[in-house]
């Protein structure tokens, strides 16, 4: 069975490219979607299963790190942040880490990434295998 | 100390005297009653090795400590695993005594640890035996097993408890799984006695360890099966099915059994999902959280319901640290409450980490368990509003405090885990452990509110994880960084701990050193170089990407245009389509985007680099959005050249941009050296030509040439004459000059040892905080002053005697100042320092001569007095010396004087009849009117002593007034010259010129002349006017 995979992320154009790439992944399905940090800690109180979060840190209403503290409390599922601002050494980054984010991809061109798949793609799916393998 | 340490090794070897008189004695009487119950005499061998061993431990005794522990894990086989007690144990146990015995005799005489390889054959025997009764248990309950590696000790030393927090050594990562190793009782009071038969098997189902065993069982279960499942692996669900129902079978867990019993002889993958619905769904009706009712959270608040139980939690891990007694059962419903509360809050994590405890079986995995509780508390802590925090119980201080205390330690750990990260093949566990310590790391720095080595830590754990991620080894450079960050931080807390103020510089420089990492490591200029470069909005700031920086710097020498595009795409589709199309076209390249929040609406801004102008790239967006709402061109970029970087500070704020002026200064000094050098090496050569002329010779030789010419003679002496004078007054001139570049010398090396009195205020602020928090309480330190520049030594001295006064007053938590006010003033000649606090103590006369003692070899003083507030003020004085002023050199009596320019209130030649003769104490005195309501008295600067000019004084008609004003007060200074004005290096006077009032120092001019540096305090003073 796949594992269940919730996208966060504001931008629409994002949660498509990051819902097209995941599907060419057999091991992982994509089965809740939100718009905001808000909007997914709704979705799991509403009894969304996940096993793996892609979150990205900028958004209206919640932002990332704000779901983070809270996701981390009522959810066991990991979360990946997959975010423009969380490039290596950033303080977004190392935010991300203490809040104790399982793991942190950035987004390769900003936070609409079209070329997501080509350029970090591999590395998210290296990632978000790992984090399930732990 | 030593005392302390001798009463210790005495009672070790009382206690262990006892301890092996009694393990004799059990043994004994194992052995003459073979067919009696056995119980009570195991129980108390049990307690004696136990005991024992916990002793060894405390000492340090590694070789002692690891063999009674081998007894101590041989004889819970038999206690709680049935396991016969056979002639073998017996003779083993027996020997082990013998031996713990003399070790313990040895130990205590030498008081260091026995020789290992002396009881070499021992340790085998026991762990033979050990592992071969494990073998026969395994063969009988598969569902649980011990590896012999769990029966060797743990050496790891135990931390002291701290109340209320795990007394524990590491704690385990969020998602560490405690291994369920089965060994439990051996902790047991009343250890649960295992027969076969179904009573047996219900008694097992209701112990508590024994349920979150099997709770984790199924938790791994469903994992393997996921696993199965992504890997379409049906071969290996089977096994894992057969191994929860085996494990269910001996729990007695009759629903377990039915339920799996019942699962098809052929499973498909399409079936495995609905095994791990199944299973947690029975999982969860098992949990103990479930099992308990879920309650409400009272209106205290989450923390307050939580706080008894984790008090139990708490004496639990203290009794597991000391060998004392435990009752598990109260441990089990401690736990059960803490999921409860948790479960009505939806906690899933705390509970998790919770439901571990009751399964670790030593004191190592319960201190893992109990800190991973303290760590999801203080998760929950982070999350919650202030007002639902309690007040008597904060997880992340407490959390914070025990990394502080045991920071060494985990330091050393850390570098010794980098060390093995360098050469490690398999490093999965290594970049555990190395997560676990720098977050401790991270704490300790909390504690302490060393933000920035806080922030480093963070950020390296973002490497190291992504290098991880990777699967690849850290490079050079991250190691390096790493190295540095341990080794700097071992100095920094070091200091602290000496209560001196932590020089964290290096730490900034490692910082911006992990910042650049990334990029360094992909061989790319840093994002703030091109920020800088394009000239970035602030937006921007630190969010280029290693590639995207790449890409930039190649459109910057392809010589691309650079525009931001603002989109309002998030809601338009096809608009988002059409763009990110041209973008494919590879027309414009976008290299990198943000997010612009307008309200909910999402906007992005593009940073586009492309070879069309302004016009076609309005054109090129107004073909997609002809109403021009939606795409707008925000702003055009022009790159400037790679050695003239953008440093607009509106612009880009880079927050470690304040480089230090050192460098300049240091330049200047090198061109003043230079300048001497240069200056002194001409004054060389000219003095060797002219002491290699020999004069004598020379004229003796123009005397015999002109010797019947006299008037010939004369003119050619004079001609050597005048070329002598005019070499001559070139030496002069050039040693005038060295003087002068000598003089600025100084000024600049003055100038370099000037520092902000913030570098000494700014760490005391956190010193005290520091000091109180160390102490058990809190209080803070305000500051006035910080833009002072004041010389560095005199810097050093303030902070050291105030430090060990600081030290002294809040060493006393009950007395200790809560409020404390620091100002530092620097008037002409004195540096004054004033600590203001509300202790409630006296500060003892011993303190203050100590904070004297610090002062006096630097001419200083200290006083202290108590405000009618009943507060305590510590003033402190210190000479300025060698102090850089700007000052105006003035002529008076054929001397120089130099009067510091920001105490001149004006310079005037008044009419001959505004000075007025003033008769008083039998004298006649001279003042000055400077205007209608204003009348000053002069003074003369040559005559220091005299308190105002003689009456006879005569002065000439066009005489020059310097009037100089301290406060409210003023003096006028008849002078002859002004010679202008410069900056100079004031020096203190010494031996009998130290006495001389009116003067503050000595300085040389720049043309080399020395000048008295005038003192308008002293001049100003209201004594000295009035004498």
């Amino acid at each position: 069975m796949p594992y269940k995979v919730m996208i966060v992320d504001d931008a629409a154009m994002m949660r498509l490219y990051i819902n097209s790439f995941i599907k060419t992944l057999p091991d992982f399905k994509v089965v809740a979607q939100a718009a905001n940090g808000q909007e997914a800690l709704d979705k799991l109180a509403d009894g969304a299963d996940v096993d793996l979060i892609l979150l990205d840190i900028e958004m209206p209403v919640m932002d990332g790190l704000e779901f983070l503290r809270h996701a981390k409390l009522k959810t066991a599922a990991k979360v990946c942040m997959l975010s423009s601002v969380v490039v290596a050494g950033s303080p977004h980054a190392a935010k991300a880490r203490e809040l104790g984010a399982d793991a942190v991809v950035a987004k390769p061109s900003g936070t609409v990434s079209h070329d997501l798949q080509e350029k970090t793609g591999d590395e998210l799916t290296r990632t978000m295998r790992a984090l399930m393998a732990a | 100390m030593s005392d302390e340490m001798d009463e210790i090794w005495i009672l070790y070897a009382d206690d262990g005297a006892q301890a092996m008189d009694a393990m004799e004695a059990a043994l004994l009487a194992i052995q003459d009653a073979q067919s009696a119950d056995q119980s009570a005499q195991v129980a108390a061998l049990f307690r004696a090795v136990h005991t024992f061993k916990g002793n060894a431990r405390v000492l340090g005794l590694e070789t002692v400590e690891t063999r009674a522990h081998l007894a101590e894990d041989l004889i819970g086989l038999v206690r709680d695993r049935n396991v016969p007690f056979d002639a073998e144990i017996l003779s083993l146990l027996l020997e082990t005594g013998d031996r713990l015995r003399e070790m313990l005799d040895e130990t205590a005489r030498t008081r260091a640890d026995s020789d290992p390889s002396a009881t070499e054959g021992l340790v085998n025997r026991l762990q033979e035996k050990i592992a071969r009764c494990l073998s026969v248990l395994d063969g009988a309950s598969p569902a649980v097993s011990l590896a012999v590696d769990a029966a060797l000790p743990i050496t790891v030393p135990e931390p002291a408890p701290v109340a209320h927090l795990p007394a524990a050594e590491e704690p385990a990562p969020a998602d560490a799984p405690v291994t369920p190793a089965l060994d439990p009782a051996p902790k047991l009071i009343a250890p649960a006695t295992v027969s076969a038969g179904a009573n047996t098997s219900s008694k097992l189902a209701a112990d508590p360890t024994y349920r979150a065993i099997f709770n984790d069982m199924v938790s791994e279960a469903i994992a393997d099966l996921r696993k199965a499942a992504s890997q379409q692996d049906t071969a290996r669900v089977k096994p894992v099915i057969k191994r929860i129902k085996h494990a269910a079978g001996q729990l007695g867990l009759q629903d377990w059994l039915e339920t799996l019993s019942a699962l098809p002889e052929q499973i498909g993958v399409m079936d495995i999902g609905g095994i791990i619905d199944t299973l947690n769904l029975l999982h969860g009706a098992q949990s103990p959280a479930a099992a308990a009712a879920p309650s409400e959270v009272s209106q205290h608040g989450f923390f307050s319901d939580i706080s008894a139980p984790l008090s139990v939690i708490s004496e639990t891990g203290l009794s597991f640290s000391t060998g004392g007694a435990l009752d598990l059962n109260a441990l089990s419903a401690a736990v059960d409450q803490v999921c409860a509360v948790a479960e009505a809050m939806g906690y899933v994590r705390v509970i998790s980490a919770a439901r571990t405890l009751p399964a670790a079986t030593d004191v190592t995995t319960f201190r893992h368990s109990e800190l991973r509780l303290y760590e999801e508390l203080a998760s929950v802590e982070a999350a919650l509003p202030g007002a639902e925090l309690s007040e008597t119980l904060s997880p992340r201080k407490l959390l914070q405090k025990w990394s502080a205390d045991h920071v060494f330690e985990t330091l050393d750990d850390l570098d010794q885990t980098l060390e093995q990260l360098r050469s490690a093949t398999n490093s999965n566990a290594l970049y555990r452990k190395l997560e676990r310590m720098i977050r401790l790391v991270q704490l300790a720095c909390a504690h302490f509110q060393l933000d920035v080595a806080s922030d480093l830590s963070m950020t390296l754990l973002d490497l190291f994880s992504r290098s991880h991620m990777r699967g690849e080894r850290p490079d050079a450079i991250l190691m390096q960084i790493a190295r540095g960050f341990v080794d700097t931080l071992e100095l920094v807390f070091d200091a602290m701990r000496e209560g001196e103020t932590p020089d964290t510089e290096r730490l900034e420089q490692l910082f911006r050193e992990a910042a650049d990492a990334g990029f360094v490591g992909v061989g790319a200029a840093t994002a703030a170089s091109i920020e800088r470069r394009l000239g970035l909005p602030k937006t921007f700031h630190r969010v280029l990407s290693p590639e995207s920086t790449r890409a930039a710097s190649l459109a910057i020498e392809r010589g691309s245009k650079f525009y931001i595009l603002r989109a309002d795409i998030n809601t338009d589709t096809a608009l988002a389509e059409g763009l990110f199309d041209l973008i494919g076209s590879g027309r414009i390249e976008a290299l990198t985007n943000v997010t612009v929040f307008d309200g909910d609406r999402t906007i992005f801004d593009f940073l586009i680099a492309t070879a069309l102008d302004e016009v076609r790239m309005a054109e090129a967006i107004a073909i997609l959005d002809p109403t021009g709402r939606k795409l707008v061109l925000l702003q055009t970029l022009n790159p400037a050249g790679e050695s003239q970087e953008k440093a607009d500070p509106s612009v880009i704020v880079d927050p470690f941009s304040e480089i230090t002026t050192a460098p300049e200064i240091s330049q200047k000094l090198i061109e003043q050296l230079g300048e001497v050098a240069a200056g002194q090496a001409m004054l060389q050569n000219m003095l060797g030509d002219l002491s290699e002329t020999d004069l004598s010779e020379t004229l003796e030789g123009l005397c015999r040439q002109h010797a019947h010419d006299p008037r010939a003679m004369r003119q050619a002496i004079r001609q050597v004459g005048d070329q002598w004078t005019e070499q001559l007054r070139e030496l002069s001139q050039l040693g005038t000059q060295i003087l002068g570049h000598l003089s600025e010398l100084q000024q600049v090396t003055g100038a370099m040892r000037q520092r902000p009195a913030a570098s000494l205020l700014n760490p005391m602020v956190a010193f005290v905080a520091t000091l109180a928090r160390s102490n058990g309480f809190d209080a803070s330190l305000t500051t006035v002053g910080g833009e002072e520049e004041i010389d560095v030594t005199m810097l050093t001295t303030l902070r050291n005697a105030v430090q060990g006064y600081l030290q002294q007053r809040m060493s006393q938590p009950v007395h200790a100042p809560r409020r404390l006010h620091m100002t530092i003033r620097r008037q002409n000649e004195v540096v004054a320092l004033t600590l203001d606090e509300d202790g409630k103590s006296i500060p003892t006369r011993e303190l203050l001569a100590e904070v004297e003692s610090h002062l006096q070899p630097h001419s200083g003083s200290a006083k202290l007095i108590q405000t009618p507030e009943g507060r305590h003020r510590l003033h402190l004085f210190l000479p300025v010396s060698m102090v850089v002023v700007e000052g105006m050199v003035v002529s008076a009596h054929q001397t120089r004087y130099i009067i510091p320019v920001g105490a001149i209130r004006t310079i005037l030649q008044p009419d001959p009849s505004a000075l007025l003769r003033v008769s008083a104490g039998g004298s006649e005195n001279l003042w000055l009117r400077l205007n209608a309501n204003e009348i000053i008295p002069v003074r003369d600067v040559s005559k220091a002593r005299s308190a105002t000019i003689g009456a006879a004084k005569t002065l000439s008609a066009s005489q020059i007034f310097v009037v100089v004003s301290v406060a409210q007060s003023c003096v006028a200074l008849p002078v002859d010259e002004l010679l202008g004005q410069q900056l100079i290096l004031s020096r203190p006077l010494r031996g009998v010129m130290a006495g001389l009032s009116g003067l503050s120092g000595v300085a040389l001019l720049s043309r080399g002349d020395v000048a008295m540096v005038i003192s308008p305090d002293s001049l100003c003073r209201p004594q000295a006017l009035a004498g």
